[in-house]
């Protein structure tokens, strides 16, 4: 008991948390709940991309469908006509997206607000209009098929075949799971606090010696590769690559997962990214009313909770800390420690 | 060949026209791109289809579609952008693209999917213009567009309200201390910006068809449109529609058709980054 109590219940929680999340393949046997989860951690990886230029520097963007994918697309070129296995497409693809990023970033991150938002909407439509019109090279309207599975991997203990949707499932967490520690990474860095602050302050940023101009570029950059890893990961699991699925809809669910889940927070990123597929999904029962309720809960959400899911829940801890230390104030015996523990999220 | 081109872009060049009018208007006074307003353009299309599927005349199907387009504008700014005044624009953006998606799917829902040709009296006709065949429709794009810039440059310019949503785009805070009724002004620009977009959906359902997601390229294009034309600078916008459909349309013809739509984004992309303040807007300094 010693013992635990020294790990923190925390790093407990933490490591109880992942071993579920590694058992979740086991007791789940039907195929389309496992083609759903990994799904979910495909548009994770997406948010946590946005949601670094988004939520951490300020800067909107509805374009990001498109760096998702370039980075299908590349993988799908190189895979099917070159013959590339996946861990060749996925640094490729990263590469690819991340320089593509860059040069966007520095032409567009030149604009502000509004102007950035309309700019990178216009570099999506640009680049979802090369998907669907450069024939040649990406199959046009019909898009690249027979994209094939990851080579096979064997741990002595278990085994990855590829061939059914589970086997997808330990890939895509232990990239998930490097994301999330990268992002985490990177927002607690001297850089991911330079963002923070060019959100918070762009002018007070600028006086204090950032490079405002240059840390919105590496921070577009990065963001950009995520997405095309996610894009790697998605033509490799979907084996199918099409211009309909990197439109305008698909930059704009990003961001409403970033916005929904709440802005520039990892756990929002995963509940956002989570919910609402899980919601878009629920409701295919009933496919007339699917976009509808989405569409509602959409404009319900931005009304009446700004911050998205993350705000509501720091909202009630805020208020249970609040009582917790007036309690204390007003002199009761009890030894509330008022110190944050619980979600680990500032 | 060159002229065939030239009068098709004109004719998509009002269509962008009467769009970028609604954009920069609701930008004037809230200074917030509303990007459900392609949906209103679809609305209103669909509401004339109706109403002359009911048997009523051409005319009236014609109003009855603009008019529930200006309902429309009114209702979204009372339902959901008045609530929202002090949110950041952030959210003010997703919760029009939600928007834009509740209306697109109403829309399926309740008319399906496939396309339907609006009837217009005019496209069986063609017209000889110096022994140029032109269809008849397209002259009554053009003739109704004109019409109703000048109504507009009138009731802008001439009239107490027109001033007052003029006074609204100067400052928002200083028309309410000045006793005009700043709620009043954005609704009557939402409704008109509205209605005017609704009517550009009337006038190209004839010829390109009316279907649930037809608002969403007219939307982008006439917000190029109002981009090209300076942010909030209505005559602007009208001449730049004009210009972005004429350039369009010489792409689509001379370049490749499947680039068409990239040439409004490329422009965009331009105008952005090079003449952020529009073709025809002053630089005004930053306020910081």
């Amino acid at each position: 008991m010693e013992h635990i109590r020294k790990l923190g219940y925390r790093r407990l929680g933490l490591l109880i948390g992942v071993i579920a999340l590694l058992m979740i393949p086991l007791g789940i046997t039907n195929p389309y709940f496992m083609y759903v989860i990994n799904l979910i951690l495909i548009y994770i990886l997406l948010v946590l991309g946005l949601d670094l230029i988004v939520g951490y520097t300020g800067q909107v963007s509805i374009g990001h469908g498109a760096f998702f994918g370039i980075g299908a697309y590349i993988a799908a070129i190189f895979s099917t006509k070159l013959g590339l296995s996946f861990w060749f497409t996925l640094p490729i693809a990263i590469l690819a997206t991340a320089i593509i990023g860059f040069i966007i970033g520095f032409i567009g991150l030149k604009l502000i607000e509004e102007y950035l938002v309309m700019a990178t909407l216009a570099f999506g439509t640009i680049i979802w209009l090369v998907f669907l019109n450069w024939t040649d090279v990406t199959g046009g309207p019909m898009g690249i098929a027979l994209i094939p599975s990851p080579p096979a991997m064997n741990f002595g203990i278990f085994q990855l075949s590829f061939t059914q949707y589970a086997d997808y499932y330990p890939l895509l967490l232990f990239f998930v799971i490097v994301a999330i520690i990268f992002t985490k990474l990177l927002i607690n860095s001297g850089f991911g606090r330079a963002c923070t602050a060019i959100r918070d302050d762009e002018l007070a940023a600028q006086s204090m010696g950032i490079p405002v101009f240059r840390t919105k570029v590496v921070m577009f950059t990065i963001s950009a590769a995520y997405c095309g890893a996610a894009g790697t990961l998605y033509a490799h699991f979907i084996h199918v690559v099409s211009p309909e699925t990197f439109n305008f809809t698909m930059s704009v669910t990003i961001l409403t997962m970033v916005m929904i889940g709440g802005q520039g927070s990892i756990i929002g990123a995963v509940l956002g990214a989570s919910l609402l597929t899980i919601f878009s999904e629920a409701l295919r029962a009933t496919p007339e009313l699917r976009m509808l309720i989405y569409g509602l809960l959409i404009v319900i959400m931005m009304m009446f909770f700004p911050r998205g899911i993350m705000g509501i829940i720091n909202y009630y801890r805020k208020q249970i800390e609040k009582r917790a230390l007036l309690k204390k104030m007003k002199g009761a015996k009890a030894t509330v420690d008022v110190k944050k523990e619980g979600l680990g999220y500032e | 060949m060159i002229v065939d081109q030239l009068i098709n872009g004109i004719v998509l060049g009002s269509v962008y026209a009467l769009m970028a009018i609604g954009y920069t208007m609701v930008w004037n006074v809230l200074r917030f791109i509303n990007f459900a307003h392609g949906e209103v353009y679809m609305g209103g299309a669909f509401v004339a289809l109706t109403t002359m599927y009911l048997g009523a005349p051409v005319w009236l199907a014609y109003s009855c579609g603009m008019l529930s387009g200006a309902l429309l504008g009114y209702l979204m700014e009372k339902l959901v952008y008045k609530k929202m005044r002090t949110a950041p624009k952030l959210n003010l953006l997703i919760a029009a693209i939600g928007i834009a998606i509740v209306l697109q799917n109403s829309a399926q829902l309740i008319w399906g999917a496939s396309p339907e040709r609006l009837a217009s009296p005019f496209l069986a006709n063609n017209v000889n213009i110096g022994g140029m065949m032109v269809n008849q429709h397209y002259i009554f794009i053009i003739i109704v567009t004109i019409i109703v810039m000048f109504l507009l440059e009138f009731f802008m310019n001439r009239t107490l309200m027109g001033k007052a949503v003029q006074a609204a785009s100067q400052n928002i805070q200083a028309t309410e201390l000045m006793g005009i009724n700043a709620n009043k002004v954005i609704s009557i620009t939402f409704a008109i910006g509205s209605g005017v977009g609704a009517l550009a959906g009337i006038l190209v359902g004839p010829v390109f068809l009316v279907f649930p997601t037809m608002g969403v390229f007219a939307g982008l294009k006439g917000f190029t449109a109002s981009v090209m034309g300076g942010m909030g600078n209505i005559p602007g916008a009208m001449v730049a529609g004009l210009m972005l459909g004429v350039l369009e349309s010489f792409a689509a013809g001379f370049i490749s058709s499947g680039y068409r739509d990239a040439v409004a984004m490329v422009i965009l992309l331009a105008i952005l980054l090079l003449r952020p303040q529009g073709i025809f807007g002053k630089v005004v300094a930053e306020k910081v």
